[in-house]
């Protein structure tokens, strides 16, 4: 009966604004998939709006540029293959992101990861061996994973042994490994009589093959199936299953008997070694030799992609392909005269609004009857 | 030293607090005088910190007064109770580590403006602490201090904001007996400087030696008051713990079963964690008996549970499962060995809170066939193993596929139950198996533990609850401070030695 008195005390301040309004809002237990698709739609379209403004700003007319950026990579038989292919290391880092995200870890280091892949894809396409090409490109992905793979499992150690917060180790490597790959291709892996620094343009046998005339190279199909197959490993296999117990909560794997260590080491060498690939694939499929700076921010945009797709396997293919014609927008949209600078800020926004969405996709909004009072 | 009763500091009258059905205060009437060390002695839950709260304004009472200095007080908020000059001792310190002693003193403080006046406020605080002998470096940053020295920063930060009466919530729970010792001289000083002070505690010997009244609480009633100096530890036991037996029923006599688990000698060491060193261990268990280890928690029984579980090593002694020596082995040889868990923290522990409720429910039996095959799980397979436990244990649970932490207390205790005992254990060890769930969830409980003595089980019964362990164990042993009693059956004991052991006042 008291706690009847203290509701009824409360309740004329708490509701005298909300029941006026056509409307409640109710929180749901978990967000619907409906729900989260909506809000990631509302979520683009602000940030497409919020950057219109600014293009308004300097003068531009926003719906002449989107509709031709959209148009030219969406619709043209190149821009759709250039968008494949930057999409191709792209869910690769992304799903890098992913896995070691299921297990708790931020491998902020995908970027070291995937250039180090690169650069060990480069060594064996550099070795010029007289082996069939599929042997070769065999040989190159081998080495791109190993390459990524031991540069996380460099920073796994201490977070798995110390407790040193990987988002640490991983993201100051990064500058170690930027700084080792300027140096090789400055010096040891310079071309020969070239004065850019940049190794020599791999032989065409260790170019990934094109699909037919598309201009998409083979790595881009290898690329989504690796996705899905660790995606799917992750979910069903006992290790990802152990993975999974490990990130969600360390005690219950200790109580289980789950060896945290072994995990950590694991699910980084998995992390790494998918952005390794994307490293040789990238080299052997698209740029065809080693230099330096040949993804920009690829960290944050893998990060961007797996967090939009809200660390699912499907999302991250899809995500990753639209972000990549984004990306290579950038360069349409700098062809009608606009700064690349813009792409970014879109990219900004879109991410951000699509995260700060995520709050509202577990409230549902109830229309009132006319009958309430 | 026991000074005439003087004026009334604190009188309450008639105080009720429920949560829900539970009535954590019922109808207290307490008065206490000032100048006196006055001590509330009961076991945990039984009343003491809702009632202490409720003088500090952290709770409002369903009904009843409070009357300070024989005026009546309107308590809604700690604030008000500063003004009142109630102060608190909270048995975990609120304190900013980073910040050195003066600060942390005059932090929050009503005499601190917007500008710092660390001179004034320094003197003031020197002063203090010279006439109550309360040294302590004011620039030491907090987080260097031992913890002896924390709670001095406690007290100290209580008296210069004025409190007249203050409460010191087990204060030395986390203090080594020097310390402890220091603290009563104190204690004392104060009450004689006209201070009053209420301490709350389950130790006997400690409320023997400081205090001058005493009252007893239990399951939140008033159950004795007394002066200290007409009292003895064995009385204050018996009234603390008699009367809550309701009936010890008389176990039949087992034949004693084959042995499952031995402990010999078991030691282990601080690991800087605040956990309590058990020393010298001995204990067996035999098929089909439940022994219950009772006392007061935070005297190790979590560490024991921990071991015998496989997720603690041992520094010294030898653990035997069954005939096999297990000493330190990996927390997967205990599982295998047929060692079950139920974790004192359910969901922080037990479960995956983020993982689904399937994925919960084969979380111990994942890596065995038919649930998985080739390292690949089979989730129809898994489903229905879930399905089993959550059918048989009765968990109300709608979508098998949502996370395991949209299912409510009682049935997150019945799911980590089912699971633990589905895969036919030999030993479980159960770690307050029955707290926080309702009357219903616990005779449901206890049955489910009955139930596998019939099949053989041993059980270690961990249980605050004095009552529960007399109905439930053949066997029982009491842990105080790391050390744990011999075991014995409950006929072969009284319920006044329980007591006495649980309080540390029998080793």
């Amino acid at each position: 009966m008291l706690n009847e008195v203290i509701e009824n005390s409360k309740a004329p301040q708490k509701n005298s604004f909300s029941q006026r309004l056509p409307f409640s809002i109710e929180k749901r237990q978990f967000p619907t998939t409906g729900a989260v698709i909506m809000w990631s739609i509302i979520g683009v379209v602000l940030a497409l709006i919020i950057g219109a403004i600014f293009l308004l700003a300097t003068g531009r007319d926003p719906i002449e540029i989107y509709t031709l950026t959209f148009s030219k990579v969406f619709t043209t038989p190149y821009g759709l293959a250039s968008a494949a292919n930057k999409a191709t290391p792209l869910m690769l880092g992304a799903a890098g992101v992913m896995v070691a995200a299921k297990a708790g870890l931020w491998n902020v280091g995908v970027e070291g990861q995937f250039l180090v892949g690169a650069v060990a894809a480069s060594g064996v396409a550099l070795l010029n061996l007289n082996v069939p090409s599929f042997v070769i490109i065999l040989l190159m992905l081998v080495a791109g994973f190993l390459g990524g793979a031991l540069v996380a499992f460099i920073c796994a150690l201490p977070k798995a042994y110390l407790k040193v917060n990987e988002i640490i180790t991983t993201l100051l490597f990064n500058y170690i490994v930027v700084l080792f790959v300027a140096y090789l291709v400055h010096g040891p892996m310079k071309g020969a009589g070239n004065n850019v620094p940049q190794s020599a343009v791999f032989a065409e046998n260790s170019w990934l093959p094109q699909i037919g005339s598309t201009g998409i190279h083979l790595g881009f199909i290898i690329a989504i199936i690796m996705v899905i197959l660790f995606g799917w490993l992750m979910r069903k296999s006992t290790f990802g299953f152990e993975m999974r117990v490990v990130g969600n909560n360390p005690k219950a794997a200790k109580y289980t008997g789950i060896s945290i260590i072994r995990n950590i080491l694991l699910v980084m060498i998995i992390s790494g070694g998918l952005a390794g690939i994307g490293g040789m694939m990238e080299v052997s499929g698209v740029v065809h030799r080693m230099q330096s700076g040949i993804f920009t921010n690829f960290t944050l945009t893998a990060f961007a992609v797996a967090w939009l797709a809200r660390l699912n396997t499907a999302g991250v293919l899809v995500v990753s392909y639209l972000l990549a014609g984004l990306l290579v927008g950038a360069y349409v949209m700098q062809i009608v005269g606009m700064p690349s600078a813009m792409v970014n800020v879109l990219e900004g926004l879109i991410i951000m609004l699509i995260v700060a969405f995520d709050i509202v996709t577990v409230y549902r909004i109830k229309w009132k009857r006319g009958n309430s009072k | 030293m026991v000074k005439q009763n003087g004026e009334i500091a604190v009188e309450m009258k008639h105080i009720t607090k429920k949560f829900g059905n539970l009535a954590a205060n019922n109808d207290i009437n307490l008065k206490i005088y000032k100048g006196q060390v006055h001590c509330l002695l009961g076991e945990n839950g039984a009343g003491k910190s809702t009632l202490m709260n409720v003088l500090t304004g952290l709770y409002k009472a369903d009904c009843g007064e409070i009357e300070i200095n024989g005026q009546p007080a309107n308590i809604h908020s700690p604030k008000d109770a500063i003004g009142y000059g109630i102060g608190m001792v909270h048995q975990h310190f609120r304190l900013v580590k980073p910040l050195t002693v003066l600060e942390n003193i005059i932090l929050g403080s009503p005499k601190v403006g917007f500008w710092l006046n660390n001179k004034a406020a320094r003197e003031e605080i020197m002063e203090l602490t010279d006439r109550y002998d309360l040294h302590i470096d004011l620039d030491a940053k907090v987080e260097s201090l031992s913890v002896g020295e924390q709670q001095r920063t406690e007290i100290i930060k209580q008296m210069y904001r004025g409190a007249n009466i203050m409460i010191l919530d087990e204060p030395t729970a986390v203090l080594t007996p020097e310390e402890a010792e220091k603290l009563f001289v104190f204690l004392r000083q104060t009450a004689s400087a006209g201070k009053t002070i209420i301490f709350i505690s389950h130790k006997l010997r400690e409320i023997m030696s400081v205090g001058d009244k005493v009252t007893i609480m239990r399951k939140g009633q008033i159950v004795g008051a007394k002066d200290v100096k007409d009292t003895s530890v064995e009385d204050l036991a018996g009234l603390m713990i008699e009367g809550t037996i309701s009936e010890v029923k008389k176990q039949s006599v087992e034949k004693d079963g084959a042995e499952v688990l031995r402990l010999t000698d078991i030691y282990t060491l601080h690991d800087d964690s605040g956990n309590v060193n058990l020393e010298n261990i001995n204990l067996c268990l035999n098929e089909g008996e439940i022994c219950g280890i009772a006392g007061v928690s935070g005297n190790g029984q979590r560490e024991l549970a921990e071991v015998v579980s496989g997720l603690r090593f041992c520094d010294k002694g030898e653990i035997i499962v069954g005939q096999k020596v297990m000493t330190n082995q990996c927390t997967r040889k205990f599982i295998q060995a047929g060692v079950s868990h139920i974790p004192e923290d359910r969901l922080g522990t037990g479960l995956a809170a983020g993982l689904s409720i399937i994925e919960n429910g084969i979380l111990k039996e994942y890596k065995s066939k038919p649930i998985s095959v080739h390292g690949l799980i089979n989730y129809k397979v898994a489903k229905k193993y879930t399905e089993e436990i959550i059918e048989q244990y009765k968990v109300k649970a709608e979508n098998l596929n949502r996370p395991i932490s949209a299912l409510s207390g009682g049935n997150l205790q019945r799911m980590i139950i089912g699971r633990e005992i589905n895969g036919d254990p030999k030993i479980l060890v159960a770690a307050q198996p029955t707290r926080g769930i309702d009357i219903a969830g616990v005779k449901m409980v206890h049955s489910m533990i009955f139930d596998q003595k019939a099949k053989g089980v041993a059980v270690l019964f961990i249980s605050e609850d004095l009552d529960e362990i007399m109905e439930v164990c053949d066997t029982l042993a009491v842990m105080y401070q790391g050390h744990l009693s011999q075991k014995v059956r409950p006929s072969e004991t009284t319920i006044e030695e329980i007591g006495l052991r649980m309080g540390g006042a029998l080793c």
